[in-house]
């Protein structure tokens, strides 16, 4: 599925086409594809983004529910949060605004998540185990 | 409108909608096969056994992994062998030389480059990554980095800072 990025524009472009059926004048919708190949790529990239975070969760679910692996993968999440946060106040407004928009487009899902993903599994574990 | 005209017009709508998916699909085909590229790694042997590094790590991979169909060269090529080195021998003795860097890097304030704080972010991980480096935790990762390889997806990177690590140098997988 690595070519699924190809489709995402496709399926932009489909779907615009299938919404807008009131055409404009042929000059005003020839100018008008500029800003709208531009919209279309933003929603392009933020599809093709879910679809990364999609897919990270998917790999993280494929670690073994082994203890000691889910407990180091815990320490290091939090780890990670800790360090985002500490990073975070050192920046200036206009970085964390950069920073906000990086982390709202990353291809992965928050260091929070990730880490309460592993302690429910390593919850119910512990639970089966008992 | 005359035959001029015509084709004027025909030429200025074909010219736009050549912008139009230029500006669409461009970036998104770039990405695409810029996360494609595959990456090579230099040979290496192994410094107890002598083994060329393909039998050695292989075998290691398939046991860690638990999948005995494992292609060694088909995992190298998306960039899981370097966090396999590292698991194997699990050396992470091997950050003590960029544990220094990593930390004054950390520490400049007044550096005022507009890209500096994500160059702060990547090393702030490098290190989270070797204060928590123990084998379970390049366990995990590498059982995560297999998962991308086998179900296909568009990551398939392995972990930066294994390959960082490895390298002992600037990281040779992605060129941070």
């Amino acid at each position: 599925m690595q070519h699924a990025l190809l489709l995402f524009p496709f399926l932009t472009h489909i779907a615009s086409n299938a919404l807008f059926k009131k055409k404009p004048t042929t000059v005003a919708r020839t100018l008008l594809r500029i800003p709208t190949g531009f919209a279309k790529l933003g929603v392009s990239f933020t599809l093709c983004m879910l679809y990364s975070k999609h897919q990270e969760q998917k790999a993280d679910d494929a670690i073994p529910n082994d203890p000691s692996i889910l407990k180091n993968q815990i320490n290091f999440w939090k780890a990670m949060h800790e360090a985002e946060i500490q990073l975070f106040h050192n920046l200036d407004l206009k970085e964390k605004c950069i920073y906000t928009l990086i982390n709202i487009i990353s291809p992965h899902p928050s260091h929070t998540k990730r880490a309460q993903r592993f302690q429910q599994r390593l919850d119910k574990l512990e639970k089966e185990n008992k | 409108m005359g035959r001029f005209g015509h084709y004027a017009r025909k030429a200025f709508s074909a010219t736009m909608t050549g912008v139009h998916w230029g500006i669409l699909a461009v970036p998104m085909f770039g990405l695409s096969y810029g996360l494609l590229i595959a990456k090579e790694v230099p040979p290496f042997f192994d410094k107890h056994t002598k083994e060329p590094w393909n039998s050695a790590v292989q075998k290691f991979a398939r046991d860690i992994l638990n999948d005995p169909n494992l292609n060694v060269r088909k995992v190298n090529q998306h960039g899981l062998f370097p966090s396999l080195m590292v698991a194997k021998y699990n050396s992470i003795d091997l950050h003590g030389d960029i544990y220094s860097h990593i930390n004054a890097i950390l520490q400049q304030k007044n550096a005022r480059d507009p890209l500096e704080f994500d160059q702060r972010d990547k090393y702030a991980t490098m290190k989270i990554f070797i204060d928590n480096s123990n084998i379970e935790t390049y366990k995990g990762f590498l059982h995560h980095e297999y998962a991308h390889i086998k179900n296909n997806d568009i990551q398939k990177f392995a972990t930066c800072a294994a390959s960082f690590s490895f390298s002992n140098t600037y990281c040779i997988q992605c060129a941070f």
